[in-house]
């Protein structure tokens, strides 16, 4: 009886201490993890640290005009890749994209949505130029020929292949599905993957330049 | 003559069911032909034909009591089922087992020259279709194909057949399996509409008009099954 008295009033204060001793420890080491956070927050397709800087190419526009890294900087820019003779994928992403530039349009004014043709011999500017503002107006269709293309394909690190071996006239091109972001400073901050819905493209642009701001 | 459609559609089965040993055999050849559903009249008949033959062959007394038929008049029905099975065996063939709905092609800016078109193809027969071609007289060509995302690589095939199991169905959506539609007569805008036409492997065909639609922006075109 009297030991077991004795061993209680030891036991709360033991208790006292393993009490103290593990809250400390788990607020030393949450403290520890949240000072590691300065990497990225949880932010789907985000580059980052080291996003890509961008050097300069040479594609043409939809109105034949140069387009080049001095066109991107200062606007945030969405890039993705496609060609006029894909009737299914192509436009839906195009579709998206005007849903999306329709939404995003009235809160950011410094947007451009650029869609790049990795069949520039089939898609000449006056095709380009009828296939994009045919989703929107502000579209911008950039091409030139396969070596201008290339200029600005090599550096995103986008591969595109000419299925033209199977069929000589219509042929496929695969490409690369994902919708590039790049901030004004024309860094490649982000890759938005298929498959794609306008929120869904909102939603994870809104949160990239939500962070890239922080950052600046 | 109504009458006696009735009678025979709904005791000649029981009656056969209940005694003679070729039923499961008579219903097997009527589901195996691909006539499940009991909507037209043509089928009917097939299935009475199916359903009689064995029978009226083998002379069963208590069956033919049962159906109040005596010689005479039984080999009339004979014939006049033979011939109309006949006669609408063709026309189901047509397209009783396959249902063609939400059709549509996606408009396209003016200057393309290839559309997508997208539908819903069921298969209610009891055996897989195989669907071997489409055409259009409104287009030069018309194409099976298969979109895909593969390491986020976008990718097309064409497919020389699309495969739609026994009592299930394929949706050609956007983004996934869909009709390539060559050079039209004339640019299509929203509100045109085609005809096309769909075989089948085994000879079966359906023609379908379809309309001219835009894409809805949300990417979320028409309703998914996804299965």
């Amino acid at each position: 009886m009297i030991k077991f008295l004795s061993n209680s009033k030891f036991l709360i204060p033991a208790m006292v201490i393993l009490a103290v001793f593990a809250a400390s420890s788990g607020f030393y080491i949450s403290l520890k993890q949240s000072q590691n956070n300065q990497q990225p927050p949880d932010i789907e397709g985000l580059f980052w640290p080291n996003p890509k800087q961008i050097q300069d190419f040479n594609t043409l526009d939809q109105t034949g005009n140069s387009f080049g890294l001095n066109q991107i900087k200062g606007k945030w820019s969405f890039i993705f890749f496609g060609y006029t003779h894909c009737p299914d994928i192509c436009p839906v992403t195009m579709a998206v994209m005007a849903q999306t530039y329709k939404q995003l349009a009235m809160e950011h004014n410094n947007l451009q949505i650029i869609f790049v043709s990795v069949d520039p011999e089939r898609d000449s500017t006056e095709k380009l130029s009828q296939y994009v503002s045919y989703f929107n107006k502000d579209f911008i269709g950039l091409g030139g020929d396969p070596e201008k293309v290339n200029s600005l394909t090599k550096q995103i690190g986008v591969a595109y292949f000419l299925n033209k071996e199977d069929q000589t006239e219509d042929y496929l091109v695969d490409h690369s599905a994902s919708i590039f972001v790049f901030d004004p400073m024309a860094r490649m901050v982000g890759k938005i993957s298929p498959p794609h819905d306008a929120e869904k493209v909102i939603e994870q642009f809104t949160k990239i330049k939500t962070f890239i701001n922080g950052t600046l | 003559m109504h009458f006696f459609v009735r009678l025979v559609l709904e005791a000649y089965p029981f009656g056969v069911a209940t005694q003679n040993r070729s039923w499961r055999f008579c219903h097997d050849s009527c589901v195996n032909t691909q006539l499940t559903s009991p909507r037209k009249l043509g089928h009917l008949l097939l299935c009475i034909g199916m359903y009689c033959m064995p029978v009226l062959q083998e002379q069963k007394p208590a069956t033919k009591k049962l159906l109040f038929l005596d010689g005479s008049l039984s080999h009339k029905i004979k014939f006049l089922t033979l011939s109309l099975t006949l006669l609408f065996s063709c026309l189901i063939s047509a397209d009783e087992n396959i249902n063609i709905s939400d059709i549509w092609i996606s408009e396209a800016p003016p200057t393309v020259s290839i559309l997508a078109a997208y539908a819903r193809i069921e298969n209610m027969s009891e055996e897989e279709q195989i669907l071997i071609s489409v055409s259009s007289s409104t287009f030069s060509k018309v194409e099976l194909h298969l979109s895909e995302v593969i390491d986020g690589m976008a990718t097309m095939k064409k497919q020389s057949s699309i495969s739609i199991p026994a009592k299930d169905f394929v949706e050609l959506s956007p983004g996934a399996y869909h009709l390539m539609l060559f050079n039209p007569e004339a640019p299509l805008k929203a509100g045109d509409s085609a005809i096309i036409n769909f075989t089948f492997a085994d000879g079966k065909s359906a023609s379908v008009l379809a309309t001219v639609k835009k894409r809805n922006n949300d990417g979320h075109e028409h309703h998914h099954h996804n299965h």
